[in-house]
């Protein structure tokens, strides 16, 4: 069965998911690490949530929520498979490359500062049971507000606000324990 | 939400958090593969465009061109050939923005029509866009919109599911593309885009997927998981010739 696609259309579709990946691609990329995807990982589970997100490019369907809270819900999904994939194989996930490219990157001082800081940030996310971590990152990282991150994670109100309160004492916790507060 | 109050300190730490994202390098480059493994639709629209007509896969002969691909058999790949009916794109010229662009084009050609192969039907969002036009970013360089809660480029829209034989021509084109990419000592990308297909749903190809993995990891030097793909197709799959 031949079907004919006009050019235009294939092209505006292009264009107009680019426009998705570009306009989003830091909001994907920060919220994988602060859910726990390694560095040498980030760029592949990137890749894949754009990827599954083309797949239902079509069927995504704006509830008034914007584009984010859909892509946080494929983020959450795919951030949970790199976790599990990683406690199965703790070794370094793309041979040590990832891990190349940061050594041949200007090691300026400003950088370095704050790779530790982010460093810090996740090591102290990492103890943060996940669905308070995703309630923590989504407010104080986001901005988003209580209602946005209810509907985005689909729990009530309360729930948010809960999670929140004890997300915050957790993090400031774990960063006390590591020196966080020098 | 005002209970407990943060630390500077932490405060500090988040607000470095906010401005993490991708190097320039990095955007571009996890583009390419997003457009690469994601069947060839959103970076090689030029190239179906050039063609103006595609054909829609039949399963059987989807996974029959597959299977020959890899197992290197011309009389297969021929006859899949046939069967899908493929228009080849551009005669020895590679598509505009071919997404494999590192591979030769001899092995790359006979398969990229699939990897093109749009959706079959016209999207209602895309209808909707093209009908009323709003400024879109460039695609030939690599401009960057700033990111922000208030952009929303996305149609709202509700369309009906793609068929199953697009999805099944979306594997088979991955999966292509990954065994290409083998055979041009491309590990790490053929682990990609066979990871890519594996995110399927349709899964037709499972057994010529986990090959493909563990000759990618293996290629990779990781020996230890690529045996553990060998057991998951030789448990989940015993009867595959590629499971021996």
């Amino acid at each position: 069965m031949a079907v004919s696609v006009p050019p235009a259309v294939a092209d505006v579709r292009t264009r107009t998911f680019r426009a998705l990946y570009e306009a989003h691609v830091d909001f994907v990329w920060r919220n994988l690490r602060r859910l726990g995807v390694h560095e040498t990982d980030v760029e592949d589970r990137t890749q894949e949530v754009f990827v599954v997100a083309h797949r239902r490019f079509d069927q995504f369907e704006d509830r008034g929520h914007g584009p984010r809270a859909w892509l946080f819900q494929i983020v959450l999904r795919v951030a949970s498979d790199a976790r599990r994939h990683r406690r199965r194989h703790p070794e370094d996930a793309d041979g040590g490359d990832a891990l190349g490219r940061t050594a041949v990157q200007a090691p300026q001082a400003d950088a370095i500062l704050r790779r530790e800081a982010l460093d810090r940030l996740d090591a102290a996310l990492e103890t943060i049971e996940v669905g308070r971590r995703a309630v923590l990152v989504l407010h104080e990282i986001e901005e988003m507000t209580a209602p946005e991150i209810a509907r985005v994670l689909g729990i009530p109100l309360n729930t948010v606000y809960s999670r929140l309160r004890v997300a915050r004492t957790e993090l400031e916790t774990a960063l006390a324990a590591q020196g966080g507060e020098r | 939400m005002s209970e407990p109050q943060l630390s500077p300190a932490t405060r500090s730490l988040l607000r470095a958090a906010k401005t993490d994202a991708p190097s320039a390098a990095a955007r571009a480059k996890v583009w390419s593969s997003v457009a690469s493994a994601a069947g060839g639709a959103a970076a090689g629209a030029g190239a179906v465009g050039a063609t103006g007509s595609v054909s829609v896969a039949p399963a059987a002969a989807s996974k029959m061109l597959v299977i020959g691909t890899l197992l290197g058999g011309t009389v297969t790949v021929g006859l899949a050939a046939m069967l899908l009916r493929v228009t080849p794109v551009h005669e020895g010229q590679p598509p505009a923005s071919a997404p494999m662009a590192t591979l030769a084009p001899a092995a790359v050609r006979p398969i990229a029509p699939i990897v093109e192969e749009p959706s079959t039907a016209v999207p209602a969002a895309v209808t909707a866009v093209a009908a009323t036009p709003r400024p879109l970013v460039p695609i030939a360089g690599t401009a960057v919109l700033p990111p922000g809660p208030a952009s929303n480029p996305m149609p709202v829209t509700v369309r009906p599911q793609p068929s199953v034989d697009d999805t099944l021509a979306r594997e088979a084109g991955l999966l292509a593309q990954a065994h290409a990419a083998l055979v041009h000592g491309e590990p790490r990308t053929a682990l990609r885009a066979v990871r890519a297909a594996q995110a399927l749903p349709s899964h037709a190809l499972g057994p010529e997927e986990l090959s493909v993995e563990a000759q990618a990891l293996r290629a990779l030097g990781r020996d230890g998981q690529a045996n553990d793909v060998d057991s998951t197709l030789k448990k989940q799959f015993p009867d595959s010739a590629l499971a021996h």
